[in-house]
């Protein structure tokens, strides 16, 4: 197995979630724009807004392209699609609000924060499934690498209500067909990629990505081929079927596992920076955060300091 | 840091003008409309004109996944790909804007009791939702590197082809499938009809009596490969990528920054990207929706960049083929590269008084011969999403 590293190994200096324990507020005030928002933009700002508080940053006060962001979600804005979608069949097409049919496409909650965070450089949207975070950091480190931006904002961000949540439970993934996943959560993660920051940091060092609906994907492949960067630890960042977390802890031999998911339900895209936040947290010198989404897609990201 | 060559060794479409980049091509050339009045979309916007597929597509759980699936397959035949050659470091960037809408959303109706099961038999989606094409893709092909869906709205297409771009240049993967689908539906249509940008009559983009956007659905899919593997085993290589870049507006949901701000950044993000300047460039495909406000910011930006006075000849494809959301990027870097290979610009359909904020050369008339050896294609979204693609002569 051969990870993909980053030359440059861009820092990750701030780190924000929603919901945190109390501690992360949802933004409010007379911004009309605010006002507007869906559940899906709302939480994701107030991740965002926490991670720059975290990282001692305020946003750029005028148009600054080195600032860019990276988003993903798997089930973001299916509440609002579902409330869209809703209207329309009860009622004549007129009587739908417009200002609702924005908040249809997945990239709004990009759009929310980049309005208010004005953040005006490269930016992604990714709806890959649960990797759809994993892969938002990957995008995030390469466009500081491709010197596209010199700050990234990467995130995940899920706002399921129950309609969307039910439609998880008796619905088979395209692989493990005999599994029944969790119910997903409400969760948002960012994290602050900064280019500009030196010092002893948790830093996107290399990452791997692909297709593996039959589960060839070795923890052991992974540990070993990230061997040089003193990987203290692995989260698995979403769930997986037990068998399959069974195997992966034997593969992990000595290194501890730790499994973010379970009672807190599933986080989805969010499960990969919550996972990063949480080995920042804890001032691990270096970690493995394992993705797996349930149509067998595997991301893992190396940070090191 | 690894910069490898990028290439195009294979293309696939599939649009109101029917499967193949052949009739998708000939359609263009010819200046013909493929949009017709809807059909089956019922409720108050029946009457709209849009570009639907009228051709057979690939059994598949929906008709997002059997468009994407139906480009795919001519674009991995044209670029003579065996199914063994897509197993190692090979991968797809899909791009989709609503697509899974029958599905997903017939299952929400009957889960929310407004509708019956009779009505939402559509096939139920797994949950990953927008993901599920590039999935089913994935395992169709056997791909084992990067599965990744980007959704950025009506720019979804030209996100995921600079997604593949940078995994075949930094070495993440050898091929990329990449491209975006879209199918339309009830609610797709409804959605453009309440935010009152959908024409009455028929599609004028840049013209002074433009109106709006007729929407369109398909597919679009580009083989993407690393240059020195695709010339060791003799693939066709019929174009190069250059570079790409992406900015956000900042500016509002819907509406584009009136100055072109973010396509402009996102322009010169690309030409940096691919080191060239401006002069470099000989065709934009533009996003070229007919409304008011995207023609004007679009011509503003395009001026910001090349110059108030500039001749570069520009076009717009959606009067032909309806705006198809997430499929429009793929299918309009499709056009690209085949007005370098065949030195023909495509007309701007519609676009027959140009309005005075609008006074650059929009092709016109009919199609033009004209050498051109590097094309831009441009695109932007809602929620302020701009993406920039830069196409060469290989």
């Amino acid at each position: 197995m051969r990870f993909h590293d980053l030359t440059t190994a861009p820092p990750f200096t701030g780190f924000g979630a929603f919901p945190a324990a109390g501690r992360t507020a949802l933004p409010a005030g007379p911004d009309p724009h605010l006002r507007k928002m869906d559940r899906y933009g709302t939480i994701g700002l107030a991740a965002a807004q926490a991670a720059l508080s975290d990282a001692g940053m305020s946003p750029p006060t005028e148009i600054d392209p080195q600032w860019g962001i990276a988003v993903g979600s798997s089930l973001g804005c299916w509440s609002s699609n579902a409330r869209f979608y809703a209207e329309l069949l009860k009622q004549s097409v007129q009587g739908v609000s417009p200002a609702l049919f924005v908040r249809t496409v997945s990239n709004s909650v990009t759009g929310d924060v980049s309005i208010a965070l004005r953040l005006s450089g490269a930016s992604e949207t990714f709806v890959s499934g649960w990797t759809a975070g994993a892969d938002a950091v990957i995008s995030a480190g390469t466009a500081i690498e491709q010197n596209r931006a010199r700050r990234m904002l990467a995130g995940g961000v899920e706002a399921p209500d129950a309609l969307p949540a039910s439609m998880i439970v008796g619905t088979p993934p395209l692989s493990d067909r005999h599994w029944q996943p969790p119910a997903p959560t409400e969760a948002a993660a960012f994290a602050l990629l900064d280019a500009t920051a030196a010092g002893d940091r948790l830093r996107l060092r290399a990452f791997w990505r692909g297709h593996d609906p039959a589960r060839r994907w070795s923890l052991r492949g992974a540990l070993d081929a990230t061997a040089h960067l003193t990987i203290a630890s692995v989260f698995i960042a979403n769930s997986v079927p037990d068998d399959l977390l069974g195997r992966w802890r034997e593969e992990a031999g000595g290194v501890p596992l730790v499994y973010l998911s379970g009672e807190a339900g599933e986080p989805g895209a969010a499960g990969a920076v919550a996972a990063l936040a949480a080995a920042a947290a804890r001032g691990l010198a270096g970690v493995l955060v394992v993705s797996r989404g349930i149509e067998g897609s595997v991301v893992a990201l190396a940070a090191g300091r | 840091m690894t910069r490898r060559r990028v290439v195009v060794t294979g293309m696939g479409a599939i649009t109101s003008a029917g499967a193949g980049v052949e009739a998708f091509w000939r359609a263009l050339v010819g200046g013909e409309s493929q949009l017709r009045r809807a059909s089956g979309l019922t409720g108050s916007n029946s009457g709209l004109q849009v570009g639907d597929v009228r051709e057979p597509i690939p059994e598949s759980s929906d008709r997002t996944a059997g468009f994407a699936l139906a480009a795919a397959s001519e674009a991995v035949r044209r670029a003579l790909l065996g199914k063994d050659d897509l197993k190692l470091k090979a991968g797809i960037a899909l791009g989709t804007c609503l697509g899974c809408a029958e599905g997903m959303f017939a299952w929400i109706g009957q889960a929310a009791g407004v509708t019956t099961a009779r009505q939402s038999s559509a096939a139920i989606l797994p949950p990953s939702g927008l993901g599920a094409p590039a999935s089913m893709l994935a395992s169709e092909y056997d791909l084992s590197g990067p599965v990744l869906t980007l959704s950025s709205a009506c720019s979804s297409g030209t996100a995921a082809i600079s997604a593949a771009f940078d995994c075949v240049r930094r070495g993440e993967a050898d091929i990329m499938l990449a491209g975006g689908a879209d199918a339309l539906s009830h609610f797709v249509v409804s959605g453009f009809f309440v935010l009152g940008i959908l024409t009455a009559s028929s599609m004028r983009p840049f013209d002074r009596r433009r109106d709006g956007l007729a929407l369109g659905e398909g597919a679009g899919m580009l083989v993407l490969e690393e240059r020195d593997q695709a010339v060791a085993r003799g693939a066709p290589i019929v174009a190069e990528i250059l570079g790409s870049g992406s900015a956000q507006d900042a500016h509002r949901m819907t509406g584009p920054s009136p100055e072109g701000d973010g396509l402009a950044r996102a322009i010169a993000a690309a030409l940096r990207d691919a080191a060239r300047g401006p002069g470099a460039v000989e065709f934009i495909s533009a996003h070229g929706t007919a409304t008011v406000q995207n023609d004007r910011s679009e011509t503003i930006a395009i001026k910001r960049t090349f110059g108030a006075a500039t001749r570069i000849p520009i076009n717009s494809i959606k009067p032909i083929t309806g705006h198809t959301l997430g499929a429009a990027g793929a299918l309009e870097a499709i056009q690209c590269v085949q007005v370098i290979r065949e030195g023909i610009v495509p007309p701007t359909v519609g676009c027959e008084e140009p309005d005075g904020d609008c006074d650059l050369d929009y092709v016109q008339g009919g199609a033009r011969r004209t050498n051109v050896g590097c094309a831009l294609s441009i695109s932007s979204g809602f929620a302020g999403h701009n993406a920039a693609l830069l196409v060469g002569r290989p």
